[in-house]
């Protein structure tokens, strides 16, 4: 049974990750996963453990980010009662919990410095010490760490501890992002079209070469959840139907406006820039009867940009 | 001998590109020897002596397949190009010339498509892989040299770049030294990152560096390409038309 099926793509990027974690899936040791948001990290970790030979074993996915500071060192070694303040029973912690599973660490780079070297030292020994106890404990628990954010720069700012990341990073999984695999695109769109085709019981759209187009010069800053996400509103909307590219929701204006300058020529006698600019202000204005986000939208502008260049040609602002 | 290489240089180049590429990869090829050192048993990871043995079998097994794959693309090459004689020689030369200038684009972050190339080596990576995880944990030295001999058959574009090369080479036995030299080349890299991980993880994520060695293969691809342009083989490249004629 191949685990690792969950993850769709062909990209060169995608097959060589996979490959070194089926590789280590099948050891015990200490895994980093790297990846912007939305690009399947958490999905990446539940096949590797799957994949091990502690599948049957339990598997604890926390988010390090979303514990306030305070409670998360309680939460993960234990305490003892009356260590502090509402600490009304003895607590095991989610290491004694999970022992001879796996935990999954999302956002590792939240986790707060005091509580790294804690890790470590469990990551080097296996032991641990819950808060007012005295006699370390031990447990044997297998560690996925998720981090989206760049841990060598929150190295240099002295915000994460760097023999913890040599520790974690002996064996780097980076999920490329989605604008980086572009190549994959027609896949996921397939597999979610037929996934929510399924779910909702509704048949499946299909997009238009052009819309396919705009998707794929697209940046997808949510990645894989942006485009999942996008499947299944226009599963929703458009069951059955061609997605054309005006069907699209505005962030893809801007992919839009792109394709369609390209056939934009430069006369032989050349123009006047600023004059042109002007102009052209002034034609979304007119346009749109003076609305300003409208005329920004028209000319691929934020808002502000709009009112700073009006402003710069002496457009009157009311 | 009917075929002396015009470019008898190629166990020194062979050798380069293994340095060369090996530090480009250490982002990928890094979690795999991450993976392959802490599976280690705790007692073997302590010393120093146990680890170099082990971290040397599993190298030995990886220099063992790709000398296998070297000797086997000899023999294809002796069989598909030798009845056209020097031009059919002159074609494989001009083939791996272009694969090799690719490489260079792609390590240079200008072709990025050159990874598709990886897709060559999939199903007989997908027949192998199976037994590799088998020898996992490892614990003794002819499972960390078996495990080297699957390791050395993963898809990679670098190790079919040096294969191209070697196709050059003009006999299997040479094909295989080739691939031995390419193999050596990749060793510091590859026994260094438990060392020197920080070092080596920083070089190889250096725009600069990578567009360097990128250059560096495209100027070897050149040098195949054009042998009359490497200073080392002018001598050769001459005796080889007395020989032949
Ligand atoms: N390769 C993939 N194939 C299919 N679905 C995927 C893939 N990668 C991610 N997904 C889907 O995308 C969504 C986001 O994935 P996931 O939660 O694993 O991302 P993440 O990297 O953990 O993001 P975050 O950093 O925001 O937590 C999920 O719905 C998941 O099912
Ligand atoms: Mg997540």
């Amino acid at each position: 049974m191949d685990y690792f099926s969950s993850i769709i793509g062909k990209s060169p990027e995608l097959e060589s990750m996979i490959r070194s974690a089926k590789i280590a899936a099948c050891t015990d040791v200490a895994i980093l996963i790297k990846g912007e948001t939305g690009t399947g990290k958490e999905v990446l970790a539940r096949a590797i453990q799957k994949a091990s030979r502690r599948a049957n074993k339990s598997f604890l996915s926390l988010n390090c980010a979303a514990l306030p500071e305070g409670l998360i060192e309680s939460e993960l070694f234990g305490h003892k009662k009356g260590a502090f303040t509402g600490a009304n029973n003895n607590s095991p912690g989610i290491f004694k919990a999970v022992d001879g599973g796996t935990i999954f660490l999302d956002e590792i780079n939240s986790l707060p410095l005091a509580i790294q070297g804690k890790l470590l030292r469990f990551l080097d020994s296996g032991e641990f010490i819950p808060i007012g106890e005295t006699i370390a404990h031990k447990t044997n628990v297998r560690v996925i760490a998720a981090t989206n954010t760049d841990l060598n720069r929150l190295i240099i700012e002295g915000k994460f501890r760097q023999d913890l990341f040599f520790r974690l990073n002996v064996v780097p999984l980076e999920l490329p992002a989605l604008k980086k695999r572009s190549e994959d695109i027609d896949l996921l769109i397939n597999y979610f079209f037929k996934y929510f085709a399924e779910l909702h019981s509704i048949p499946t759209p299909s997009f238009s070469k052009a819309a396919l187009k705009v998707l794929k010069n697209y940046s997808w800053p949510g990645n894989i959840r942006e485009l999942r996400n996008l499947c299944e509103r226009l599963s929703i909307l458009l069951a059955g139907k061609t997605i054309e590219v005006e069907n699209l929701p505005y962030e893809f204006e801007q992919v839009r406006e792109i394709n369609k300058s390209e056939n934009f020529i430069l006369p032989e006698c050349g123009v006047k820039l600023d004059q042109l600019e002007a102009d052209l202000i002034y034609q979304a204005l007119d346009r749109t009867k003076g609305n300003r986000s409208k005329s920004a939208r028209l000319l691929g502008l934020t808002r502000d940009t709009l009112l700073y260049r009006m402003q710069k040609y002496g457009f009157g602002l009311n | 001998m009917p075929f002396d290489p015009a470019f008898t240089s190629s166990y020194i180049v062979a050798f380069a590109m293994g340095l060369a590429s090996s530090l480009h990869c250490i982002g990928m090829c890094g979690s795999i020897i991450g993976t392959l050192t802490l599976s280690l048993s705790p007692n073997v990871r302590g010393s120093n002596y146990l680890l170099s043995a082990f971290v040397l079998n599993y190298n030995l097994g990886r220099l063992t397949s790709y000398m296998l794959a070297g000797g086997f693309v000899g023999i294809i090459q002796s069989i598909t190009v030798m009845p056209f004689g020097e031009h059919g020689y002159r074609m494989i030369q001009i083939l791996s010339a272009i694969i090799m200038a690719s490489s260079g684009f792609y390590i240079a972050g200008w072709f990025s498509r050159f990874a598709y190339i990886e897709k060559v080596g999939l199903i007989l990576w997908k027949k192998l892989e199976p037994y590799g995880r088998r020898l996992i944990p490892v614990s003794n030295r002819l499972q960390a040299y078996l495990f080297g001999v699957v390791w050395g058959w993963l898809p990679c574009g670098l190790v079919y770049t040096a294969l191209a090369l070697a196709a050059t080479a003009g006999s299997a036995e040479k094909s295989a030294f080739t691939m031995l030299a390419f193999g050596l080349g990749t060793l510091p890299a590859v026994m260094g990152v438990g060392i020197m991980n920080g070092v080596l993880t920083r070089l190889s994520r250096m725009k600069q560096f990578k567009k360097a060695i990128g250059i560096f293969m495209i100027t070897l691809a050149l040098m195949a390409a054009m042998p009359w342009l490497n200073p080392m083989v002018i001598n050769t490249h001459t005796n080889m038309h007395v020989t032949n004629h």
